[in-house]
């Protein structure tokens, strides 16, 4: 590696992300001109560093933009970047660590409410992940008929088009508005638990029921036998493995069409 | 098959063909796409941001498998980083590789420009400082990658806002010894010529004049944005009239190469894209046919 090389390129991107640098340094390495001296040049590549990294978060979050404003949101998104330096070269991975920084920073004593933008994002980001991955649209499959929960031995799995969450809040109509461009919708305080899935290259939110989200946790990306699961589901949510199946029975040929399961 | 030159020299562009007038394939114009006979497309090619595809097996993907399988794709990224003093990205490298298994691009093309070190990225086309430590630096990158993809890579002159002090030789220079020291073609970005231009005060002609014309695989059409102390590459509308100019002048020297409309903000509905890439059509016969009186 060429050293000088290296060290222009390190002190300029130092200074890049910083957003500063001092200016003998600026003015010792940047020619500058009558038009636009040394420090206004080295300031359009500093200002340019933050702009694209704020708008690739506006991009990828707007369902938080539309809840907190466009002000809070840039708030948030500042103090991201000013901690998170980006480390890949996809824009897409840029935010992917977005949910976890505001859970860090949350106030102590910000009330329940306190948890709503990092559980925004985190749906928000799961649903990027899902328009993303190999879907189930591409096979062409049938969906599973309703007697594959009868049949001892089956294998199912989740594709990778799948994520399972439980969320502090039910953020269905604030994701809804945010589809439609509608107004703000604050969500409901409560637990839900989701699946975010692809159907006909559509990506939706599924509401589900406590035995359902255990049930689709066993049975995982790995997969596994549906009875098994269904034990495991039982014994997660109190409820007997046989009533599991009967509603089973019921479930898997929507699911999978919905995208949720496929045979393993 | 190399496409022997006319007037008995090299074969121009690297033997690669010319696509014609072809414009980027961008997200809002996939459901056109998808709901259009090919046929009436009005396009003879596209480009894609490598980067917005690599890994992706949406949407986006079932468009580009789609139209790689009636047009020409070739592949534009951002992230080679090929003037970086770090290590080339091998993980990049891999992914962009696989995604030109898949797509069949005609040719694969990045930027003359380093995006970050030290595992940080700035996702911008930082300028080169033009040395002959930094161009040797290059050369040998240059054969790493094409060494890696199998095929010579193209490079695009990027749009710069600075120039470093102890500059040893003018950015057309330097791409023109990469060019041919590093077997590599050039993708010549006549609004970025414009915008350097203005920024650093340097005949824009003058530039176009001194590159090899036979190492001109590929051209750029863009607006930018006037800031009044200087240009913006923003992609962001039409094209200029000083850049007709430009392209007039470059494809007199080629003789004729594929010609790309970039458009990347504020993206238009389809029929206004496809009536500014007209104007790259009508320009086209009547450059060419100015070549014997400018050569």
């Amino acid at each position: 590696m060429p050293e000088a090389l290296a060290a222009l390129q390190s002190w300029l991107l130092d200074g890049i992300i910083v957003g500063a640098a001092r200016r003998e340094a600026v003015v010792a390495r940047i020619a500058g001109d009558g038009k636009l001296d040394a420090e206004g040049r080295f300031a359009l590549y500093a200002g340019g560093y933050r702009t694209r990294l704020l708008e690739t978060l506006r991009d990828d979050y707007p369902a938080l933009r539309l809840l907190v404003g466009a002000t809070v949101f840039d708030l948030f998104a500042s103090s991201y970047i000013a901690a998170h330096p980006s480390r890949d070269f996809s824009l897409y991975d840029y935010g992917a660590g977005f949910a976890d920084h505001l859970e860090a920073t949350r106030p102590a004593n910000g009330g329940p409410l306190a948890a709503l933008p990092a559980a925004v994002v985190r749906l928000e980001r799961a649903r990027a992940e899902v328009s993303r991955a190999e879907g189930i649209e591409r096979e062409g499959r049938p969906p599973l008929p309703a007697d594959a929960a009868m049949r001892p031995g089956l294998r199912l799995k989740l594709p990778d088009s799948v994520r399972l969450l439980t969320l502090g809040f039910d953020l269905a109509p604030l994701i809804e508005a945010s589809e439609r461009g509608g107004k703000a919708v604050v969500p409901e305080a409560r637990e839900t638990r989701v699946a975010v899935a692809r159907s006909g290259w559509r990506v939706r939110l599924h509401a589900l029921e406590p035995w359902l989200h255990f049930w689709l946790e066993a049975i995982g990306p790995g997969g596994a036998d549906v009875h098994e699961a269904a034990a495991a589901a039982g014994r997660a949510s109190g409820r007997p493995s046989g009533a599991l199946i009967a509603d089973l029975f019921l479930w898997i040929p929507g699911g999978s069409a919905a995208g949720l399961v496929v045979a393993a | 098959m190399a496409r022997e030159d006319p007037k008995g020299g090299r074969a121009p562009r690297l033997g690669l063909p010319d696509l014609g007038d072809g414009i980027g394939l961008r997200d809002p114009h996939f459901a056109h796409l998808m709901a259009t006979d090919p046929a009436a497309w009005g396009v003879d090619w596209f480009e894609i941001l490598s980067e917005n595809f690599l890994g992706h097996r949406g949407y986006a993907a079932l468009v580009l498998d789609h139209v790689a399988a009636h047009r020409p794709v070739v592949m534009h990224g951002v992230s080679l980083s090929i003037g970086s003093a770090a290590p080339l990205d091998t993980d990049y490298l891999d992914q962009l590789a696989a995604l030109a298994e898949r797509v069949k691009p005609v040719w694969i093309s990045d930027h003359l420009c380093w995006t970050g070190i030290a595992g940080v990225n700035s996702h911008d086309l930082l300028p080169m400082p033009l040395t002959e430590a930094s161009l040797t630096h290059v050369i040998a990158r240059v054969h790493q990658v094409q060494d890696r993809l199998g095929r010579p890579l193209i490079l695009e002159n990027p749009s710069t806002y600075l120039q470093f002090t102890g500059a040893q030789m003018p950015e057309w220079e330097y791409l023109g010894r990469l060019a041919e020291e590093a077997g590599c073609g050039l993708l010549l970005d006549v609004n970025n010529v414009h915008v350097s231009a203005f920024n650093h005060g340097f005949d824009a002609a003058y530039y176009i004049e001194a590159l090899p014309a036979e190492r001109i695989v590929q051209i750029h059409l863009a607006g930018p944005r006037d800031c009044g102390t200087h240009l913006l590459d923003t992609h962001d509308s039409p094209v200029l009239a000083p850049v007709w100019a430009l392209y007039a002048l470059a494809m007199r020297r080629t003789g004729g190469v594929s010609t790309l409309l970039e458009w990347d903000a504020d993206i238009p509905p389809y029929e206004e894209l496809l009536a500014e890439l007209g104007k790259a059509r009508a320009h086209r016969p009547v450059a060419l046919a100015g070549e014997g009186a400018h050569a």
